[in-house]
């Protein structure tokens, strides 16, 4: 009991004055008393151990949400830096991808290049022919002969001059291909486009391959008229689609052979822009094998491509893709196993 | 069905009680004993076998019958149940089969009873309590209802036992199996430790034993968030002071969290000896006692399943953890006093190492730092 409760009951105890009844009313009061103290003292002690428990823990809490706070950050910045590598890489391998397309352009330009030349070449040769004739008309002193074959020299160095422009404009177009893409559009001939494309990367692979042949196609709306994109960009599209084409439809016949026995497959590609409204559709069809349902949901992952390793990035159409949806645009595909494939741009 | 209660400081006291309570005609059949005194076993036991009296008994931390707290002392509730309607069995486990032994209990109950409920106790810290539930309600069924505790040392934990007429162990389970189309069996448990910080991972732990969180020996830990001081292993009083001041909860996806205060330590790895199981990569916080008013609560869980499930109640039976008993204090006195004043009826108490009940969300599980409260009535 309570010291001061004790010394009270010692004194109840020995005071005769009181009644037996009354010193029990006083004795219960005091113990009740008692034990409410008790009580009062345990919450007392209870409240302040938990008190001091509380923040030591708040404390330890904070000192560890702080040290997980300083964790995140770092792994925020080391986040950061391979976001950085990554955007670094891409650009790499977008850049990779242009001059792996441009080394497929080699041996068409190549091929476009070499007949400005002979012109040049033979335009020369029998300029300088000329030259010596002239000069042996004006020695004769016939002027007027001479004045004729100075027209046809004239004529000569014209036409020398024009293929020489022509060399010019392929080398330019080159250039502006692997040059990288300054993402302002311009106005634009689409149907001009899609055929330097169509015819460069035909005699591309002509030039690689001997033996590979293919038919070409086109129809060209030229309702389209001039329309605004980012060249370098779009022509990578167009020239990626085309490419393809050519390599599926040039594939050879599928295990056991096609299903028609009398079928003679001549490999095809189908090249058509048309306008539709205020949407312009480039559409790049083959003949090939199509694609597998398997892997149609795949073909616009980077770095998916069913050529043998070392031919194809698996960029192509990855890239093709974004160009697309960065000119606001869509990229489809129709496909039939057996029968072939036709991607669709539309923007 | 009638029930007295009686309690003592030794065997001898209890006698006497006893006598006096049957000078009445009463005839109990069936004794609920909890005691302290271990030593009293054999001497209780004998008095009550004379009587013909079958015998449900643990070891305890402290025990009740009121709001007066008993201290080495012994506390019975006697019942004179009719015998077609229990009957009470005991079974060991040394090789640590707990879900074995009670299927093998449960098939035998539903041998005797269609709808069978269990009164359970349960011996040694090493025991997983949660195996013994899971193996009633493999034979019996989810919706079994089972009831109990773990028992206790007089806080030394170092050795339990169960006990019936015949037998006692100190690896087993002592089961008071009621017929439920004859009596009523209603439970309820109360618990209120709050979770405080973050939510750790377990990293290393072997089923009751917790080595690590977050890589971090558990000892090590808690003397960190605890500010708990003299950890040294000369205090004795350290295991307690952690168990019942600074108890982990375990985080569950579906449900309440369940308390898992450490029990033993392990000086050597800082390791504890949990009171239940902690899975590996499981998620546990940190937990304070509950505000005083927890009291109340217990108080009116009580009273709601009276106003809900259990009009009248014939008998009482409170499973409530001996670290509640640090952490309440003289509260505890208040705690029992209102619990019983919810029906009225002679009770029985104990303070337990773990508690057997449904949690809130119905699932039948081991709990710790909370009071079950059991109310028996006959149909």
């Amino acid at each position: 009991m309570n010291q001061h409760l004790q010394n009270i009951f010692n004194v109840i105890q020995q005071d005769e004055s009181i009644t037996a009844e009354q010193k029990n009313a006083i004795i219960k009061s005091l113990k009740d008393a008692d034990k409410e103290l008790e009580i009062t003292a345990f919450k007392l002690d209870r409240t302040e151990k938990v008190k001091k428990t509380t923040a030591i823990l708040l404390e330890e809490t904070i000192d560890e949400l702080e040290q997980k706070r300083k964790a995140i950050e770092e792994t925020n910045a080391a986040l950061q830096k391979l976001l950085d590598d990554l955007h670094a890489t891409q650009a790499q391998l977008i850049q990779s991808e242009k001059m792996a397309s441009l080394g497929e352009l080699t041996a068409g330009i190549a091929h476009e290049i070499q007949n400005p030349l002979n012109f040049v070449n033979n335009f020369s040769d029998v300029s300088t022919e000329l030259v010596d004739e002239m000069n042996e008309e004006i020695d004769k002193g016939n002027l007027e002969d001479a004045k004729q074959i100075a027209q046809d020299l004239k004529q000569n160095l014209e036409k020398i001059n024009h293929h020489g422009k022509r060399a010019g404009d392929i080398v330019k177009g080159m250039l502006q291909h692997s040059r990288s893409s300054s993402g302002v559009k311009e106005p634009t001939d689409i149907n001009a486009l899609a055929d330097e494309y169509l015819r460069l990367a035909y005699h591309g692979l002509r030039a690689k391959d001997k033996s590979f042949n293919a038919t070409m196609k086109t129809d060209f709306d030229e309702s389209i008229g001039i329309i605004n994109v980012i060249p370098q960009d779009m022509g990578r599209v167009i020239l990626n689609l085309i490419t393809n084409a050519f390599y599926a439809a040039s594939l050879p016949p599928p295990a056991g052979g096609f299903k028609d026995p009398d079928y003679v497959h001549s490999p095809t590609v189908w090249v058509t822009t048309k306008k539709e409204g205020n949407t312009v559709l480039i559409s790049v069809r083959d003949n090939g094998p199509g694609i597998s349902q398997k892997i149609l949901d795949k073909i616009f992952q980077p770095f998916f491509t069913t050529k043998p390793t070392g031919q194809g990035t698996g960029l192509g159409l990855s890239l093709s893709y974004d160009i697309v949806k960065a000119h606001g645009g869509e990229l489809k595909v129709v496909t039939k196993e057996g029968e072939g494939t036709e991607f669709i741009v539309l923007i | 069905m009638k029930a007295k209660s009686i309690k003592g400081k030794t065997a001898a006291e209890i006698k006497t009680e006893l006598e006096a309570s049957m000078a009445d005609g009463f005839t109990p059949t069936l004794a609920i004993v909890f005691l302290s005194l271990s030593r009293e076993i054999e001497s209780v036991s004998g008095i009550l076998d004379d009587k013909g009296i079958t015998i449900y008994g643990a070891t305890t931390h402290g025990e009740f019958i009121d709001e007066e707290l008993g201290k080495e002392s012994i506390a019975i509730l006697l019942l004179d149940i009719n015998r077609d309607y229990f009957m009470v069995m005991l079974e060991e486990f040394p090789e640590k089969n707990y879900r074995e032994v009670t299927q093998a209990m449960a098939k035998k109950a539903m041998e005797k009873f269609a709808t069978p409920a269990f009164l359970i106790a349960g011996s040694n810290m090493e025991t997983d309590a949660e195996q013994l539930l899971f193996g009633f309600e493999d034979i019996v069924g989810k919706q079994v209802n089972v009831y109990g505790g773990m028992a206790g040392d007089n806080v030394t934990f170092t050795e339990q036992f169960v006990f019936t007429n015949e037998k006692s162990s100190n690896r087993g389970i002592v089961a008071i199996v009621l017929d439920e189309e004859k009596i009523k069996i209603k439970g309820v448990a109360t618990c209120g430790w709050k979770a405080m910080g973050t939510a750790k991972t377990v990293t290393k732990s072997e089923g009751n034993r917790l080595y690590t969180i977050d890589d971090i020996p558990v000892l090590e830990l808690t003397k960190k968030y605890s500010g708990i001081e003299n950890v040294s292993k000369e205090n004795n009083a350290l295991a307690i002071e952690i168990a019942t001041n600074f108890p982990l909860q375990l985080q569950r996806e579906k449900g309440a969290p369940v308390m898992r205060p450490g029990l033993l330590i392990n000086w050597e790895d800082g390791s504890f000896i949990c009171s239940g199981s902690v899975p590996q990569g499981g998620k546990v916080r940190f937990s304070l006692p509950p505000d005083l008013d927890v009291i109340d609560k217990v108080i009116e869980g009580v009273e709601k399943l009276k106003a809900t499930e259990m009009p009248e109640a014939d008998a009482m039976i409170m499973y409530s953890c001996a670290g509640r008993l640090v952490s309440m204090g003289p509260l505890m006195s208040t705690e029992i006093e209102g619990v019983k004043k919810v029906w009225n009826v002679p009770m029985v108490g104990l303070f337990s190492n773990a508690e057997l009940a449904r949690a809130t969300d119905g699932n039948l599980e081991m709990h710790n730092l909370t009071t079950c409260c059991v109310a028996l009535k006959e149909k």
